[in-house]
């Protein structure tokens, strides 16, 4: 009796060390929903939590308070509202469920794409002329001799822009990003020829404040 | 079966636990080492921009100061050009070290500056004309400008003195600071130079309206829509900014402090077709657009190439002085693919630009411009234009369409002294006509 005790003991273990190894696995290849955990859950936390949509514990368990932080990133990003991340959720969030199909190309290429991938990194939520603000400032940026010469060298110089230094560069642009991005590259510049912009809200360098205010568009400050 | 359970407890859990606690040790510990390896690939990065800038600031330093010592146009010529090559490198490398973005504006614009210099000092050379003085002078300036720089990065390499703080979004002031020399200034007509970057409009006169003035403009442009002012704008070109969202959607309109003229208008189009449209759809549009110009007064303006994406044409539009194109005073007319009504306009070019042109008799006659094109090449159609070189200076061209097999071909004749200032090649992509 013992020693079968010992030996269901040891194959309980087994098994649930069996399951830990291969859950990360099944998890991946699904939707991820409450009840949820694991690594995947963990990047879902912390990118809800970089952006602010999450406050709870970064613990890798699919909790209600992941599940209310999902809601609110689907909701503020236009995806259809069902607190379950799902392929299109979890392209908004910037990740790549294992198993997810690529999506279909998009109508822009090159350049455009890039300066698309910057405006919705930087300012989705922003109106439509706020978007084409932020393309605008790209550009003359690559037309001032004070920055790099090229749309690329604009974008990644070091310390430009937040959404190259948190990763939200790497999102799939919206069609309302890509057609701001063409507005821009097509010379509609409501900045007036700014340089720089910031959220007042979230910037407290006394630098950037100093300089003088051109416009205001959204939760954006432009200035030269 | 109560014993059984018993044990369970006694010897499960504590196994669990322990490999839990090991898996989460050696999960803590992976991610230790990619920080670490992460940090260290990052640095390497940093140390190899630093290299490469402080090369290129002494190759640089040496590409001037052979340009001081050189006479015949060819080497001239050559080191022009290694100049721009060094500079642009330079460029490349400094946009890679942290704290770039916000502390070395200066050192950036005189980079930037020195590969404009040397690119319009190449274009003068190749035309066969040769340095003034003021140019060695300015030349000069620049290799003792950068001797001094090459000083101070060498030294930073040789000590082992990289920039190793990532500097926070924004993060200006933060670093330490390198001694920064007196960049000289340059006296040219370029792209990047202080007189193009700081160029005024010209395109507006008139006396200055006030925001009810303004809202009035506004209105009169759009009687059936409530537009809300904004706010003001007080960019290179002050306007008074409004908006509307209703049915119709969203519009924004600028009107201009100086004069009170439209600065731009745009609303969103009802569809979002991205196929190409076809010729019957494209002259439908272009006579839309010319209509509206018309009715808007700007009456004297010239097609040129089209764009079409989400559901909206492009035509850009140019104006014309006794036939000459004038190619900076430029408009764009966005009209809506679904309903083929206007849905925006952009005038900003046009308002930067437009005026009264003195425009020089050519020298040369068409047929000379045509006899400098290559035999291979069919010459369609010739056209006088005033092409804007930089936001100061404009040449007057024989702008000659020309085909070569199926490609077409657009290449600017100099009217004056028959150089050839451009040379653009025009792809039919699905987004319209491109030149490149």
């Amino acid at each position: 009796m013992r020693k079968t005790g010992l030996r269901r003991a040891r194959i309980i273990l087994l098994a649930a060390l069996i399951l830990c190894s291969i859950l990360p696995v099944l998890t991946a290849q699904a939707a991820l929903r409450r009840g949820s955990s694991g690594s995947e859950v963990t990047a879902i936390q912390k990118r809800l939590k970089q952006w602010g949509y999450y406050t709870g514990a970064i613990d890798g368990i699919y909790g209600p308070a992941t599940e209310k932080a999902v809601r609110y990133f689907q909701q503020k990003n236009g995806l259809s509202v069902d607190g379950v991340v799902g392929e299109k959720t979890a392209a908004a969030l910037g990740l790549n469920l294992s198993g997810a199909k690529s999506s279909s190309p998009s109508t822009a290429t090159g350049d455009t794409y890039l300066l698309a991938q910057c405006i919705y990194g930087e300012s989705r939520g922003e109106p439509y002329k706020g978007q084409v603000a932020v393309g605008a400032v790209i550009l003359n940026r690559v037309k001032s001799s004070a920055f790099p010469n090229s749309i690329a060298g604009v974008i990644y110089q070091r310390g430009a822009f937040s959404a190259v230094d948190d990763g939200q560069i790497n999102l799939r642009p919206n069609d309302t990003a890509l057609k701001a991005a063409k507005d821009a590259m097509n010379g509609w510049d409501p900045t007036g020829g700014c340089l720089f912009y910031y959220n007042p809200k979230k910037t407290t360098n006394a630098w950037i404040r100093s300089k003088p205010i051109v416009v205001r568009i959204g939760e954006h400050v432009f200035c030269k | 079966m109560i014993r059984f359970s018993k044990k369970i407890w006694l010897f499960g859990l504590p196994a669990i636990l322990l490999v839990g606690f090991a898996v989460l040790s050696v999960s803590y510990l992976k991610q230790r080492t990619e920080l670490a390896e992460q940090k260290r690939a990052l640095d390497a990065q940093t140390e190899n921009a630093c290299h490469a800038l402080a090369n290129d600031l002494k190759d640089l330093e040496i590409a001037l100061s052979k340009l001081e010592a050189a006479s015949t146009p060819a080497r001239l010529s050559k080191t022009f050009s290694d100049v721009k090559r060094l500079s642009a490198g330079a460029v490349r490398a400094l946009s890679l070290l942290p704290g770039a973005y916000a502390d070395d504006e200066g050192l950036m614009r005189f980079l930037t500056r020195a590969g404009d210099y040397a690119d319009t000092l190449f274009d003068r050379v190749q035309n066969g004309q040769m340095l003034t003085e003021q140019q060695r002078t300015a030349l000069s300036d620049l290799r003792a400008c950068c001797a001094e720089l090459s000083a101070t990065y060498d030294g930073d390499v040789q000590e082992g003195n990289f920039p190793r703080a990532d500097v926070p979004f924004y993060g200006g002031g933060e670093t330490e600071q390198e001694s920064i020399p007196d960049y000289p200034s340059l006296l040219y007509d370029g792209p990047f130079s202080e007189s193009s970057e700081q160029a005024e409009p010209l395109g507006l006169s008139g006396k200055t309206v006030d925001e009810a003035e303004a809202t009035k403009i506004a209105q009169e442009w759009f009687p059936d829509r409530a537009l809300a002012f904004d706010g003001r704008t007080e960019g290179t070109i002050v306007t008074y900014d409004f908006s509307a969202a209703d049915e119709s959607g969203e519009l924004y309109v600028s009107i201009t402090e100086q004069g009170g003229e439209l600065l731009y208008f745009m609303g969103m189009p009802a569809g979002d077709k991205n196929d190409p449209p076809s010729d019957e759809e494209s002259e439908r549009m272009h006579k839309a657009a010319s209509a509206y110009l018309n009715a808007h007064g700007f009456p004297s303006m010239s097609p040129s190439y089209a764009q079409y994406y989400a559901g909206t044409t492009v035509l850009n539009y140019a104006a014309v002085q006794n036939g000459v194109i004038l190619y900076a005073d430029l408009i764009k007319v966005y009209v809506d693919r679904e309903t083929e009504a206007v849905i925006g306009l952009d005038t900003q070019n046009y308002r930067f630009h437009h005026r009264a042109r003195h425009v020089p008799a050519p020298v040369l006659t068409e047929q000379d411009a045509i006899d400098r094109i290559s035999d291979a090449l069919t010459v369609e159609q010739v056209a006088l234009a005033l092409i804007p070189k930089c936001n100061t200076r404009e040449v007057l061209c024989y702008e000659c369409k020309c085909t070569l097999d199926e490609t077409f071909f657009i290449i600017y004749i100099n009217a004056e002294n028959g150089a050839e200032e451009e040379l653009f090649e025009v792809l039919n992509s699905n987004e319209g006509d491109l030149v490149v």
